[in-house]
């Protein structure tokens, strides 16, 4: 899934954001991406089960295929 | 999704407490009246004439006290004005401001905190109404802030910004990609 940040901005004047295909604890950095754009107290956050899940890499050497003659 | 953060700009206050005093002060009427450039009089009301030259009894007024969440002096400033109240001032610290009968006094003991309102106006008219309203305008403003606040950072950090939409309440909702 394509790693995303979704950033509502309520009439209110609350914002909510919400971080899409980042998981771990890695999504707790845009926390602090959302205090750099825009002078903000956060008042409540939420994790979802991405951010119990482990981020996967594939490497090049698993990507190649073995043949055995 | 991985994790949803509510945030809340310092340009807004959270209210902890409201409290209201009512009943005619007949000082704070004279020393508003007195930067309004308008004199209190015992007069009734004259129905024939303009707004300029009507003269209210100071009995008809109450005065009431308001917390707000109005901590951004700028944007409260700029709410005023395009509410269209007139004699918008600055005197002492405290922001003085005139819309039709309402007479209004913003004051705070330090530059973090919120504005307290003092409002005075005729008893048949609902100072709780006009602050709702300010409250609405001025958090409209608040979101209009962020907004540009936040599109100006993103370009700044060369952040693509995948999608803009406006909900159907207003809500303006910006998607950024952070592949890159």
């Amino acid at each position: 899934m394509t790693k995303k940040m979704k950033i509502k901005l309520l009439p209110n004047g609350e914002i909510q954001m919400e971080t899409q295909g980042v998981k771990g604890k890695k999504c707790l950095d845009y926390i602090e991406v959302l205090k750099k754009l825009v002078d903000v107290n956060i008042t409540d956050t939420k994790f979802t089960n991405e951010y119990y899940e482990t981020e996967t890499y594939t490497t090049e050497s698993e990507q190649n295929e073995v043949r055995y003659d | 999704m991985s994790i949803t953060v509510v945030a809340v700009p310092f340009a807004l206050a959270q209210i902890v407490t409201t409290f209201i005093t009512a009943g005619a002060s007949i000082a704070a009427m004279n020393a508003l009246n007195t930067n309004m450039n308008k004199n209190a009089t015992d007069e009734t009301i004259h129905q024939d004439s303009c707004d300029d030259t009507v003269v209210i009894s100071e009995a008809n007024f109450i005065e009431k006290t308001f917390d707000t969440p109005f901590t951004d002096k700028s944007i409260l400033l700029k709410t005023l004005d395009e509410h269209g109240f007139i004699n918008i001032h600055e005197e002492y610290g405290k922001i003085y401001a005139k819309y039709q009968n309402y007479y209004l006094q913003f004051e705070r003991n330090q530059e973090t905190e919120p504005y307290r309102v003092s409002i005075n106006c005729l008893e048949k008219d609902s100072a709780e109404e006009k602050l709702d309203d300010l409250n609405t305008e001025y958090s409209m403003n608040v979101q209009e802030e962020s907004y540009l606040s936040i599109i100006e950072k993103l370009k700044e950090n060369n952040m693509e910004i995948e999608s803009e939409e406006v909900l159907d309440d207003n809500s303006i909702v910006l998607t950024v990609n952070l592949e890159n």
